[in-house]
């Protein structure tokens, strides 16, 4: 055998035994976070143990834009600004990589569907107004006016909000805001005709700095608030239904496996979830929560 | 008159450092109290201001004007200090107000105090913020979650604070002080006076003993008193004026014996001189019984000679003269 076939005989057999270890890895997942926050690091554990057969490199979202990198099978972002940030590079990531989102609402989502033309879906962290509604009927039964506080961001939703409630056989109060400002005014309107607030995540009402003010207010009238996570019920929120970083990050590995298959499922709404009780504040209105027992009732209902 | 003077001075000594150290501990402690009274004035001017801008903080949220305005009325009832106070929005616009009319001219990010102008006011700024609380834990708006940690800006409190109800009880306490230490002078003169009665007395006495003594009054004593922290200096005194009368006494008696034997010297001598010239002779001759007897220039001279011719020519006429002395008596 001459020189000259050998040494291709030698190339073919380092390539041939190259390649087990390169189909062995998968393809490749970026997970771009948002921050260092524990809740993302939480969801990004949960995604890697679902995604064991894929390469899961997980970085802040800035270091994918601002280098240039072997191109990816998917991206997953962590948060909104890692959502937006690399939905919107389309000049470093080719428009054809599909986008898997988590830890976002499902206002940012829209949003980020509506500005991209990339493959997106996500999960959002909103309960379905239905789970809320089945929650206060189960927890607070004949208090069946419910206030809501809808902004800018959420005032989209209001038909939609309007509709989950009379079609539970409950009675809507929704006041619609423009901003901040007006937020003792749309409080004196709908807590003076309603039994339970309903909160829908939106920044521009329901924030750290204004949510003192809004559980004073609804207790000043008597009224629970009905919150929309954990936090949100240990800072005074009579209850919540919510889903942990580790629930959301399962649903989202999901969706990214089925990504990869090929297929590009819809935004999905949290599926597993758990239900949250302030003890202090469910005494002040003269209930006993069993926070456990509701999460148990409100799966069975899920269940067909 | 003496023991007068000596007492003054005695009260001098006494009530001079009393009322030193009491001026100076006076301007101290009045230094002190002002500046205690003064902080504690500005940190109850502060809690009123932080107590009202938390009560304040839900009706300035909510718009409810009658809810501040009796908020204010309430707390200025209260404080005499505060004679003005007012509650403004973010952007600075009066909407409560109750005593006397309040600008806000510098809103602060914190507690400002505004110096006193001419009426002594002092005017504080201290901003109304919402404590922020965490309500969502996931950071579904970004990065961090919420902006918890941070105040949220809804108003100002400002208060004004009259200095008269300061002014007016620094002068309490300077009148105070001022009454203590003319009770401290008085006290401690009437304490000196009684601790330094005894001693000045024994002084006194002391001093006019000495002084008659020494105007010829050998027989004046000292009464002593053993109590006394000065009785070995009147003992002192009382033995040295014995002393002094016993030596006078006995100088004169002396003196006296001495004069008496000239005396009866000079009758003898006059008496002899009386007598026929043999016996004057004889007197002149029992005159040098002994050479140190001869009187007069004759006697002198004559006695000079004996005395230097105690060798050989002078041995002689001494003999001599002794001689005959023998022979006639």
């Amino acid at each position: 055998m001459s020189d000259g076939r050998r040494l291709v005989l030698l190339v073919l057999c380092l390539l041939l035994a190259g390649m087990p270890s390169a189909w062995a890895k998968g393809p490749t997942v970026w997970v771009a976070l948002s921050g260092e926050d524990a809740a993302g690091q939480e969801a990004v554990a949960a995604l890697r143990r679902q995604l064991a057969n894929a390469e899961v490199e997980v970085r802040p979202w800035r270091e994918f834009v601002e280098q240039r990198a072997p191109t990816p099978a998917l991206i997953v972002t962590v948060g909104t600004i890692a959502l937006n940030r690399l939905n919107a590079s389309d000049e470093t990531i080719p428009a054809k990589v599909p986008l898997v989102a988590m830890l976002v609402s499902r206002t940012a989502l829209a949003r980020a569907a509506a500005a991209s033309s990339r493959p997106l879906t996500g999960v959002y962290l909103d309960q379905p107004l239905e789970r809320q509604l089945a929650l206060l009927r189960l927890a607070v039964p004949g208090r069946d006016r419910i206030g809501v506080l809808l902004g800018p961001d959420s005032g989209r939703y209001r038909n939609a909000i309007g509709n989950a409630i009379r079609s539970g056989g409950l009675h809507e109060s929704i006041a619609m805001i423009d901003g901040a400002e007006q937020i003792a005014e749309g409080l004196r309107a709908c807590l003076s005709d309603s039994d339970v607030l309903m909160t829908i995540p939106d920044a521009e009402i329901f924030s750290g700095n204004t949510a003192r003010n809004i559980l004073l207010a609804a207790y000043r009238h008597r009224v629970p608030v009905l919150g929309y996570s954990a936090a949100f019920v240990r800072a005074g929120a009579l209850m919540a239904v919510y889903s942990t970083p580790e629930q959301i990050g399962r649903q989202a590995a999901g969706l990214a496996a089925e990504v990869l298959a090929g297929r590009l499922p819809g935004v999905q709404e949290p599926q597993e979830f758990n239900v949250a009780v302030n003890a202090n504040v469910a005494r002040a209105f003269g209930l006993i929560l069993d926070e456990d027992r509701l999460a148990q009732q409100l799966r069975r209902e899920r269940q067909p | 008159m003496i023991r007068d003077k000596f007492r003054r001075r005695m009260l001098l000594a006494a009530v001079l450092p009393t009322m030193i150290f009491t001026a100076l501990l006076s301007l101290v402690w009045i230094n002190w109290i002002h500046q205690e009274l003064e902080t504690a004035r500005q940190t109850r001017a502060e809690a009123i201001a932080r107590q009202l801008a938390t009560a304040a903080e839900f009706h300035l949220f909510s718009g409810n004007l009658a809810a501040l305005q009796t908020l204010l009325k309430a707390t200025s009832m209260e404080e005499r200090d505060i004679v003005g106070m007012a509650i403004f929005d973010r952007r600075g616009v009066r909407l409560v107000a109750a005593g006397e009319v309040v600008g806000l001219a510098n809103p602060a990010a914190h507690a400002v105090w505004v110096g006193a102008d001419h009426d002594g006011r002092h005017r504080l700024v201290l901003p109304i913020r919402t404590v922020s609380l965490v309500i969502d834990d996931l950071a579904a708006d970004g990065a961090a979650p919420d902006d918890a940690g941070t105040d949220h800006l809804l108003g100002y409190v400002v208060l004004v604070v009259s200095d008269a109800s300061l002014i007016e009880k620094r002068n309490t306490v300077l009148y105070l002080a001022g009454l203590l230490m003319l009770l401290a002078m008085v006290a401690g003169g009437l304490l000196a006076a009684f601790m330094s009665q005894g001693i000045v007395n024994s002084i006194s006495g002391m001093i006019s003993v000495v002084r008659r003594i020494g105007q010829g009054d050998l027989a004046a004593r000292i009464d002593p008193d053993p109590e006394c922290v000065l009785y070995p200096l009147e003992e002192g005194i009382n033995r040295m004026a014995e002393k002094v009368s016993l030596s006078q006494e006995d100088l004169k008696r002396r003196i006296d014996e001495a004069t008496s034997e000239l005396q009866a010297q000079k009758r003898t001598a006059e008496h002899e001189a009386r007598a026929d010239p043999l016996t004057r002779l004889l007197g002149f001759f029992r005159h040098f019984h002994h050479p140190s007897h001869i009187s007069g220039p004759f006697g002198g001279r004559l006695g000079c000679r004996a005395r230097r011719a105690g060798g050989a020519g002078g041995g002689k006429f001494a003999r001599g003269i002794q001689a005959l002395r023998h022979r006639f008596f």
